[in-house]
């Protein structure tokens, strides 16, 4: 009996060394996120990553309003690194068009010009392009032919794909206008540089302008004309009228005028099936896709769908307060931009 | 879960019935100790050559059945064994004579005990008996004050709250700094779970015999990977063969308020803004005087009771206990309530050869959250509003109005209503259980082997209601939420031991070697919230009712840790001491070439009694340590981010292609090269005690160096999908003295004074922080502090300690002596002042501190006093930065607040978040405990014996800070306004029968 037992304990220890020996499963992944080669491996995989390059000029992250940032870094989420509010604050509140009272770090020191390399808003709006090119750079290293081919996607799903890879290549020309309009210099990365820890390298203006117009020029053929794609993503009519602006100020960004060019773009730009809607203010309402027509190049926003803290409701902040403190940036009925700041 | 604790129950109460009927009378006595014939509990009482066996009641005394002419076998540690012949008396009384107690006294060590004499290592174990007394809900809180290099900070006052637990200081920056929590053998999960404020809270306090405390890496190294920021061991109460016996106790207690912030009263507010002069903000006054924080709070009462029963039942050593707590908050609605119930099995088997250690623990705790937002509520609400309002809205609770009588939605809340129309419950079970079979090989008794299987699982769940006349959701008819997370960990281990003696070289070699395998999953689930008028999504009418962003959705974290380990122990001639150890770690939580670590470490110890002062009869011991290993540190990041890996946007974060919405997929930044963070710790230590242990002690000295921390550090932009990254950047030294004393200054027959004491110093600096230095670098940004939005005060810099302040040096008005509104200095003298001229000043750790502790036993009377104290640390007084300005009284958006008292010495208008002026000396001395005691001995006819004891907690407070409490758990050491630790009078009765 007792030799019995003792057998049966023997047992059962050597089978608790096997079994915790053998379980040596360290490879986990996680349930809900994809990897890679996941990621892409549909057409639809394409269009959702697709989504988040447009999207990154509409909103801050993975989470509307906020809540699951692109961009952390001590950046505040909200008021740092959304696109159009950070690139509003850096034209607008240095010049006396608009008056900001919050308290937020060092949001005053626009207003006083005297912004330091260090400035959390300036950090932010650096940032807010180069990821995006980061993230278009990403895109094209997996568009590419081979990569296409090797994952099965079918012929017609790859040529809409091959489409989209210009529209990006547009979006990272405007980004680096962007770069080149409020730094001068920047960070310069292309689908070439992979993606790690080091330090990229610097382009000049000039040199970044040039890029930039050998961008816009070579993806003419590729994009769609005008007004031939679904709304929200961009045709050539958004190529030409970003050349005609980068011309139009070609002085300043290279030291020679281009006037002739930009009016050459500028009236390709006319000269496309664009067509004005009937009221003017409708075009900067909730329901503006219906005024698409009108739009060469929209950051599409929506009240459900695609939340933030940084676009138009910031700017329809209307001071109400103004007979107290002049001009406070207050409630007019839209709480959601304001949350951040109670 | 609720079967496990109803079994439980089941399996006490029979252990009750049938055991009740179990002792006859036969041999009675006493065990005392000799020398002042003090009674000794808890002694062994065995008849020779049987297995009949008891233990010494609390006052010493015992009963045991035996034929008249037996011998009894008395034993207890710390002294000598004794034999006595029965020879036919009735009473035997037994004096025991104590050999070197302390030395003696075996300590629980990582896989293992030591005698404390025989320790190489820097290790503190605390017993029950010297744990923390009063009203103590949570056991990291027993060990506070109690040992040298570890400080417990408490997070507030509220019921059943979490501590901040650091030993030697923390090692890391963005891991975690918690030391390693490891309850009998099982390593357990720190990491929370909603719906618990703490999971340390699920232990009954009243089921812990020992807490060891590992300090230097010799002590942790054979926890490897897991080990950098110290381990505490936790020993739960077993069973002893020999006679039931039973305890009750049962506690009460009411906590009060002992100090509120200090704000302007209404008749203050009406002075102001009337001197103001404005019409605006003299037409929102009010006339009452409302004390808001008075609304709030309340007297908190708590009730704990707790049986328990050990003994043998069949031969079978064991103990079995039951708790109920209730404790309410003195925030009004809070409440923390507790059942446990606790069952250890050490059955022995084989003729001793099979020991079976089972330890089973259940819990179900059940939160009532207060909203705690009314502690902020209530010292920013307007003074002059009562606290209802005659409009009968928002549940007839007053609150800001517009003027068209819309709801100002940016303007302070009501704090009693946000008390009141907010329900938010919770409820965690947990159980944790763990068979250890310890087989003493037959033919090789040598060797044994170690078998361990433990399971960890905690579940959380909750309802966080919003009434839908709340302010706070009015705009959608209130909220409805309900959560849940489940969480297992288990661990199956394998370990060998050897222990030999070899006589001829007086040598005793004792050799471990182990597996352990532990797994880490938590089940996730999100639930839609709903309400009652959530506006309804034209494409997705299914949805009307539930708040826009929250889905259902499920999730299932999980990670691993495979680890070999071996240590061996070398003891030659009873002086030299050798330690070796290595551990071998592998975690899912890198990738496959970054996956395993070695964490070796060595330690030595040489007794120097035994050499130089063998004769010195004033000197009981005199040893020297030194000991060197290597940690690591993983807690704290995500499972899976050395893998690029694609996130799905949620519903409110999508974009427009047509008419259709797509939801993004985004590629998370990565780093495939993460490692562990590997910590170097150096530690030399002297242990001594003199006039027979009346006075003893150590001192320790550590270096303890952190490389590759685990540290999110800025990338430049362009380089990763992200600005900043988790990577292995960075350099951090730790280094201090500990000194612990306990002595016994007077010790009499009726009379002992016990008086105890230590004492630290650390002091933490960050040696390196980039991966490409730049020398404009000054510091990653920390400490976000409320007011504005993003402003944060502290740096993590290199050269400073980590979360250093960064602020603008105040300039002050030379005759008045007051802080001059928004004038700083131009610290780098470049005629503006901006950004750059702020400036590091002071930091949150302390740079010393201190516990003590004293007991005087006087016949049957007991006094104990306890306090602790940190001195050198400096908070961020965010209340007086934020409130205490006009602005804040006389709000832009047309409502009056209230204002920190401290307007009133600056009459600052705005705010002025980054000046040096808000940063204060918080350096503190508590009185933690009075505590008396008395020992009524034997009641009921002699069946029972009670003990009563009183005491005060959280008596005073010594400090030069103006806040609420200059103890803060933040890290950052920004002072928001903690929920206020209450001071606590309770009444305890200890019941032994």
């Amino acid at each position: 009996m007792k030799h019995k037992s003792l057998k049966y304990f023997a047992g059962v220890l050597i089978a608790a060394i096997v079994a915790s020996s053998c379980a040596k499963k360290l490879d986990l992944f996680p349930t809900n996120d994809l990897t890679p080669e996941t990621a892409f491996s549909t057409a639809s995989g394409y269009k959702a990553v697709l989504a988040k390059i447009y999207g990154t000029l509409a909103i801050t992250g993975n989470s509307g309003p906020a809540g699951n940032p692109d961009i952390s870094g001590g950046l505040d989420e909200g008021s740092q690194v959304a696109f159009i509010r950070m690139f509003f604050n850096c034209q607008e509140l240095p010049t006396d068009e608009a008056v900001v009272a919050w308290n937020d770090q060092t949001i005053k020191d626009f207003h006083n010009l005297k912004w330091t390399s260090a400035d959390p808003f300036l950090k932010g709006i650096y940032a807010r392009p180069i990821y995006n090119i980061t993230l278009i750079n990403e895109y094209m290293r997996e568009s590419t032919d081979a990569k296409l081919a090797a994952r099965g996607i079918s012929a017609a799903d790859a040529a809409e794909i091959k489409k989209s890879v210009a529209e990006v290549r547009f979006l990272r020309a405007f980004n680096y206008w962007v770069m080149m309009d409020l730094f001068g210099k920047s960070t310069f990365i292309t689908e070439d540089d992979l993606v790690g820890t080091g330090l990229p390298r610097e382009i000049k203006r000039a040199e970044l302008f040039a890029y930039i117009e050998k961008e816009l020029k070579a993806i003419d053929g590729d994009l769609a004309p005008v007004k031939t794609i679904e709304y929200g993503r961009v045709d050539q009519g958004a190529a030409w009228a970003l050349l005609a602006r980068l011309y139009l100020n070609a002085g300043t960004y290279t030291g020679t005028t281009r006037y002739t060019d930009a009016v050459t773009y500028a009236k390709k730009v006319i000269g496309a099936p664009y067509s004005l809607y009937t009221g003017y203010p409708r075009v900067f309402m909730a329901d503006n896709d219906k005024a698409k027509d009108e739009f060469m190049f929209a950051i599409n926003c929506d009240g459900l769908r695609t939340q933030a803290y940084g676009n138009t409701t910031f700017l329809c902040m209307q001071p109400v307060v103004m007979k107290e403190l002049n001009m406070v940036w207050a409630v007019a009925g839209m709480d959601t931009g304001l949350q951040l700041h109670s | 879960m609720r079967k496990i604790s109803k079994k439980l129950m089941l399996a006490s109460v029979m252990f009750f019935l049938t055991l009740a009927a179990f002792s006859q009378n036969a041999v009675t006595g006493k065990v005392t100790d000799s020398k002042d014939g003090t009674p000794v509990p808890g002694a062994t009482i065995t008849v020779k050559g049987t297995k009949t066996a008891t233990q010494s009641g609390a006052d010493g005394s015992f009963s045991i059945n035996a034929t008249s002419t037996g011998v009894l076998v008395i034993s207890s540690v710390g002294f000598a064994q004794q034999e006595v012949s029965i020879a036919g008396k009735s009473v035997v009384d037994v004096s025991l004579v104590l050999v070197n107690q302390q030395l003696n006294e075996l300590v629980v060590v990582a896989y293992g005990t030591k005698r404390r004499g025989d320790l190489t290592g820097s290790v503190t174990s605390v017993s029950a008996k010297d744990f923390q007394k009063g009203v103590v809900n949570s056991s990291e809180q027993l060990l506070q004050g109690k040992v040298a290099g570890l400080e417990v900070t408490t997070g507030g006052g509220s019921p059943g709250g979490g501590s901040k637990i650091r030993i030697r200081g923390g090692a890391s920056l963005s891991a975690s700094n918690d030391p390693l929590i490891v309850i009998d053998g099982f390593p357990v999960e720190s990491n929370g779970l909603p719906g618990s404020a703490n999971l340390l809270n699920t232990i009954n306090p009243n089921d812990i015999e020992s807490m060891s405390v590992l300090k230097d890496a010799s002590a942790t190294a054979l926890y490897g990977s897991r080990a950098s920021n110290g381990v505490i061991l936790i020993t739960t109460k077993k069973g002893a063969k020999g006679k039931i016996r039973f305890n009750f106790s049962t506690q009460l207690s009411t906590g009060v308020v002992g100090k509120t912030v200090k704000v302007l009263s209404g008749d203050e507010v009406r002075a102001i803004i009337n001197a103001d002069g404005n019409a605006t903000y003299k037409a929102l006054l009010g006339t009452a005087n409302t004390n808001w924080q008075k609304e709030i709070y309340q007297a908190a009462f708590g009730w704990d009771n707790n049986i328990s029963a050990s003994g043998a039942f069949k031969n079978i050593p064991f103990r079995a206990s039951m708790s109920y707590l209730t404790q309410d908050g003195i925030l009004r609605t809070d409440n923390f309530k507790r059942f446990t119930g606790s069952l250890n099995l050490n059955p022995k088997f084989f003729n001793d050869h099979l020991s079976v250690n089972l330890a089973l623990k259940a819990s179900n705790t059940k939160n009532n959250f207060a909203d705690q937002g009314a502690i902020g509520s209530a010292i920013a609400f307007d003074p002059t509003q009562s606290v209802r309002s005659s409009t009968g809205k928002f549940g007839g609770y007053t609150e800001w109005l517009d003027p068209n009588g819309t709801l100002m939605q940016l303007a302070t809340r009501n704090p009693v209503a946000l008390l009141n129309q907010r329900d938010n419950k919770s409820n965690v079970n947990r159980f944790i259980g763990n068979i250890q079979l310890d087989y003493k090989i037959h033919w090789f008794p040598d060797l044994h082997v170690l078998f361990n299987f433990g399971v960890d699982h905690a579940k959380g769940n909750g309802n966080d209601n919003i009434d839908s006349a709340s302010a706070t959701n009015y705009l959608t008819g209130g909220r409805k939420t309900y959560y849940e997370q489940k969480k297992t960990s288990t661990i199956t281990d394998i370990q060998l031991f050897y222990a030999k003696e070899i006589k001829p070289l007086k040598t005793k070699v004792d050799v471990l070697v182990g597996h352990s395998y532990q797994d880490f999953v938590t089940f996730t689930s999100s639930f839609p919230s709903f309400s009652y008028r959530a506006i309804a999504d034209p494409n997705n009418p299914q949805m009307k009712d539930t708040l826009a962003g929250s889905v259902l959705g499920t999730g299932k974290p999980e990670w691993r840790l495979e680890s070999y380990l071996g240590r061996v122990n070398i003891t030659v001639a009873n002086k030299y001491l050798i330690t070796a150890s290595l551990r071998r770690d592998a975690s899912s939580r890198f990738s496959k070439e970054n996956r395993v670590g070695y964490y070796p470490a060595v330690a030595a110890a040489w007794k120097l009694k035994e050499d130089f002062f063998k004769t010195v009869n004033v000197l009981n011991d005199l040893k020297l340590r030194f000991g060197w290993g290597s940690t690591g540190n993983q807690d704290g990041i995500d499972y899976y981010s050395y893998l690029p890996y694609y996130a799905q946007s949620n519903s409110a974060a999508q974009y427009q292609f047509g008419s259709t919405f797509y939801s993004f997929l985004r590629p998370s930044a990565y780093d495939r090269t993460r490692k562990w963070e590997t910590t170097v710790t150096t530690n030399l230590g002297l242990d001594f005690g003199f006039l027979n242990n009346r006075i003893s002690g150590s001192v320790d000295y550590y270096f303890k160096k952190t490389k590759d921390l685990l540290s999110v550090v800025p990338v430049a932009a362009g380089a990763n999908f992200n600005i900043e990254l988790l990577t292995n950047v960075g350099n951090m030294e730790n280094k201090g003295v500990e000194v612990t004393i306990n002595t016994t200054p007077v010790k009499k027959q009726n009379l002992q004074w016990d008086f105890g004491f230590n004492f630290t110093y650390n002091t933490r600096e960050i040696t390196n922080l980039l991966k490409q230095q730049d020398p404009n670098f000054t510091g990653l940004p920390v400490s976000g502090i409320s007011g504005g939005t993003g402003n944060n005060i502290g740096r993590l810099a290199v050269g400073y300690s980590p979360s250093v302040f960064y602020v603008f040096k105040q300039v002050y008005d030379q005759t008045s002596g007051k802080p001059i509104e928004g004038l700083y200095e131009d610290l780098n003298r470049d005629g503006t002042i901006n950004e750059s001229d702020r400036y590091y000043y002071k930091k949150p750790a302390s740079d010393i501190f201190v516990g003590l502790n004293t007991q005087v036993t006087y016949k049957k009377y007991s006094l104990g006093i306890a306090g602790h104290g940190a001195f050198g640390s400096y908070l961020y007084n965010n209340f007086n930065s934020n409130n205490g300005v006009l602005r804040q009284l006389k709000n832009p958006i047309n409502f009056i607040g209230n204002a920190s008292a401290n307007y009133q010495e600056t009459n600052f208008s705005n705010n002025q978040y980054l000046s040096d002026y808000y940063i204060e000396n918080a350096s503190f001395f508590r009185l933690d405990n009075i505590n008396l005691g008395y020992n009524w001995g034997k009641i009921l006819k002699g069946k029972a014996s009670l003990r009563i004891a009183a005491s005060v907690q959280n008596v005073f407070v010594i400090t030069k800070y103006k806040g609420l409490d200059p103890e803060n758990a933040n890290e950052s050491g920004v002072d928001n306004n903690i929920y206020p630790r209450p001071r606590i009078f309770s009444l305890g009765f200890n019941l032994d029968f």
